[in-house]
């Protein structure tokens, strides 16, 4: 072909094309010369890029390991879309200033539009020392000083998330203790917010409904910028539904349950809420045998007509049904954890396409992560 | 006969760099951001002149305007695709800045995604000489800069 076939296209147009490329040669491409350099490193062009090309990405199951003497960390990734094949990819480590000695037990909390929430600790405690903001692709990342104070005695359950309204990401904490009679439960909730380093705290036990749900207490969903959890009133006769807590409005609003004598039942306690491919979903087990398992997914937010129900998994691949949806792809496949913890991928009857039996999974270990050359909000400062 | 011509006194039309007149309807028309906002600040019944698009380029803006009304969304993709195809690179570069400087949005979309395509997978050696660009950094700076994203030059073609 001509070499030199595009040259002198004006700027516009060039950035119209980088746009539309992956983002690993995206990145690749900062060396072409400076003005390259500064585009793809600026952060409205990142976050068009982000817009246009991760709809049509792929999503990732990834995990971190400390590598190369502390210098990187090792990334993992495994194709949810593709037949779960997998890769490492070895970065920067953002604690260059301090390299991890390798028996450091780094883990991944929440993923978020290309950010990945770190917490590292030492002799494989699950309480973090620190917890870091880090995009690998771009480098950037920030620490958290303030959740220093994790070393005091208490569970707790984190995610990294975004909040379009405000343009801002929240790092969620909710603090779990013992309730009566032995149960967990949230004690507070503290919204972090990455723009103003404000935190906002909210009493769980405050909020209503939630001394009346019996079940995974520990457990929220967050999507549309308002954390949910299952719960059952008991005003008369057990009424269940989704509650919503929107922090940054700081309204507690109920969205209806589908229509469904299963998931009605107070009596079933299978029923799971989970946050799929950014809708709302009850997973349900099976009723009987033989019989599929549910899936109910609430397509668009707060809008009671528009919950849908897939059966996933006939009953009788399965006998005890224990598996365990993580991920939906369009044209009815799905992958998930077997009962015997191996991630595999089902096509729409139920029936095994992939598995992917490198190594066992928990239930807390999947994070499904979007690559992006996002930069944290302006007005923040960076480590 | 008189249909035609009350349509032909709603038609719009353009001059070209190289002399050519075009006459497109205002369906046509308006999907041309530029032109559409010269008509609304011009009496329509006057010829727009447009010094930086030449007639070959109008002439495919104009075919790929009418052709992509194909009926069914597997039609648009094929004559999107034959378009495309049918376009040499020096073309694709021509009939870009044309789109470019007419806003036709559609366009704008799919001609850039063509280009990415036909980019995908190369090196930055390859990139400065596709879009002809003088590296202006020092060896030393690229060298730090490519350590630092070591990582997004795994299984790049070097050609």
């Amino acid at each position: 072909m001509e070499s030199t076939s595009m040259q002198n296209l004006p700027e516009q147009l060039i950035s119209e094309i980088l746009l539309r490329l992956p983002v690993k040669l995206l990145v690749s491409l900062k060396c072409v010369c400076k003005s390259w350099f500064s585009l793809i490193s600026n952060t409205e062009f990142a976050k068009l890029h982000f817009d246009l090309t991760a709809p049509h990405n792929h999503k990732h199951l990834v995990s971190v390991s400390v590598y190369d003497h502390g210098t990187k960390l090792r990334i993992h990734y495994i194709d949810l879309e593709g037949s779960l094949e997998d890769r490492y990819v070895n970065f920067l480590s953002p604690f260059s200033s301090s390299p991890l000695s390798t028996n450091t037990n780094i883990h991944i909390y929440d993923v978020c539009r290309g950010f990945i929430l770190l917490g590292h600790s030492l002799n494989y405690t699950r309480t973090p020392l620190n917890f870091i903001v880090w995009n690998p692709l771009n480098g950037i990342h920030k620490m958290f000083p303030y959740y220093s104070i994790l070393s005091q005695q208490c569970s707790f359950r984190c995610r990294f998330e975004y909040v379009a309204s405000r343009d801002d990401y929240f790092l969620i904490i909710a603090w779990i203790q013992n309730l009566q009679g032995g149960l967990l439960g949230v004690k507070y909730f503290e919204f972090l917010s990455m723009k103003t380093f404000s935190c906002l705290q909210v009493d769980a036990m405050r909020l209503p409904y939630t001394k009346h749900q019996n079940w995974r207490q520990t457990d929220f969903s967050f999507v549309d910028g308002a954390i949910h959890w299952l719960a059952t009133s008991d005003n008369g006769h057990s009424v269940r539904s989704i509650i919503a807590f929107d922090f940054i409005e700081s309204n507690v609003s109920e969205i209806p349950l589908p229509q469904d004598d299963f998931v009605n039942d107070p009596c079933v306690n299978s029923l799971r809420l989970e946050v799929i491919g950014e809708c709302l979903c009850l997973l349900n087990g099976p009723k009987e045998q033989p019989s599929f398992a549910e899936i109910w997914m609430l397509k668009e937010y707060k809008v009671k007509s528009s919950w849908t129900k897939y059966n996933y998994v006939p009953a009788y691949v399965i006998p005890q049904c224990s598996f365990t949806p993580i991920y939906f792809i369009k044209g009815g496949e799905i992958v998930g954890l077997n009962q015997k913890s191996i991630l595999v991928k089902l096509n729409e009857k139920g029936e095994q396409i992939y598995c992917y039996d490198d190594h066992f999974f928990w239930e807390h270990d999947f994070h499904i992560y979007t690559e992006s050359l996002i930069s944290l909000p302006s007005g923040y400062m960076q480590a | 006969m008189a249909e035609k011509a009350s349509e032909s006194s709603n038609s719009i039309s353009l001059n070209t760099v190289d002399g050519k007149i075009f006459k497109v309807s205002p369906t046509i028309a308006n999907q041309m951001q530029t032109i559409q906002s010269l008509i609304k600040a011009y009496d329509s019944s006057r010829v727009i002149s447009l010094p930086h698009v030449n007639a070959f380029h109008l002439s495919k803006i104009i075919e790929y305007l009418e052709g992509k009304s194909a009926t069914t969304v597997s039609a648009v993709k094929e004559f999107e695709a034959q378009f495309m195809k049918d376009l040499s690179l020096k073309q694709l570069k021509g009939l870009l800045i044309a789109v470019g400087y007419l806003k036709v949005n559609e366009l704008l979309e799919l001609m850039p995604k063509t280009v990415a395509k036909l980019i995908e997978n190369k090196s930055v050696e390859f990139l400065r000489k596709f879009f002809g660009i003088v590296n202006d950094f020092t060896p030393s700076e690229e060298a730090k800069i490519r350590e630092e994203i070591a990582w997004a030059f795994d299984g790049v073609d070097e050609d």
